[in-house]
């Protein structure tokens, strides 16, 4: 089973088009958490050699939001 | 401006008068539940509780993101616990190979004539290169609905 913030082996969607999964650095870096939500970010940097100019480069980010509380009308409704 | 988060005043006017309709069976002249939309917002738009319509002032532009924002599954009825009615999405809201950034997530009743808002929901500001961007919805009870009605 995939965890969300893994990616599959294969090609992947980029700014530079689809690239190989290999050619990829996979972070997750650390993201701010309040009591009503939880954010997961997974970053994409370019190590590969087709686009050397590239290298370095952020080339994909993908975002989780996670409403852990919602709103309520009965008082503040601030996130 | 910034966006701010809360059930919109004008939703919590709108269910007094009726006009939203969540469950999966209609109290009212209409036969059909309404549908729902969540529409993203940039750190530069002005959601909040004061906004009373989906607005396209502000909404983020992508490939792959419509105007006017995604639908929202609306499977499961509203209930209650306690002394609270809740109701949450029965599906998380995504959409994919998308580039912005945003802060904010507005739901609107997208049935409704005037597109009236429900609620907005903010969190620190995001952005999404080439890739999928998804809003995972709260456990459906009484304390972490998406929408509590104490």
């Amino acid at each position: 089973m995939v965890a969300p913030t893994q990616l599959q082996d294969g090609m992947i969607q980029t700014t530079l088009g689809e690239v190989p999964l290999r050619d990829l650095d996979v972070r997750t870096p650390p993201q701010p958490e309040t009591e009503d939500v939880w954010i997961i970010a997974r970053e994409c940097y370019y190590k590969g050699d087709a686009f050397p100019e590239h290298k370095g480069t952020l080339v994909r980010r993908d975002v989780w939001v996670t409403v852990k509380r919602g709103q309520s009308a009965a008082g503040k409704g601030g996130l | 401006m910034a966006n701010s988060a809360g059930l919109t005043t004008s939703f919590k006017q709108d269910l007094l008068n009726g006009l939203h309709a969540f469950g999966t069976s209609v109290v009212r002249g209409s036969t059909t539940a309404d549908s729902f939309k969540m529409a993203l917002y940039q750190t530069t738009a002005s959601i909040g509780p004061s906004t009373t319509a989906y607005t396209a002032t502000g909404e983020v532009s992508s490939a792959n993101y419509t105007a006017g924002g995604a639908a929202v599954t609306n499977g499961t009825a509203p209930t209650t616990s306690g002394t609270t009615a809740f109701w949450t999405p029965s599906a998380n809201v995504s959409w994919t190979n998308v580039s912005f950034t945003t802060d904010c997530a507005l739901l609107y009743n997208n049935t409704a004539a005037g597109k009236n808002s429900v609620g907005s929901y903010t969190f620190s500001a995001q952005t999404v290169t080439a890739g999928n961007f998804t809003l995972t919805m709260p456990t459906n009870d009484a304390t972490h609905a998406l929408i509590q009605i104490a």
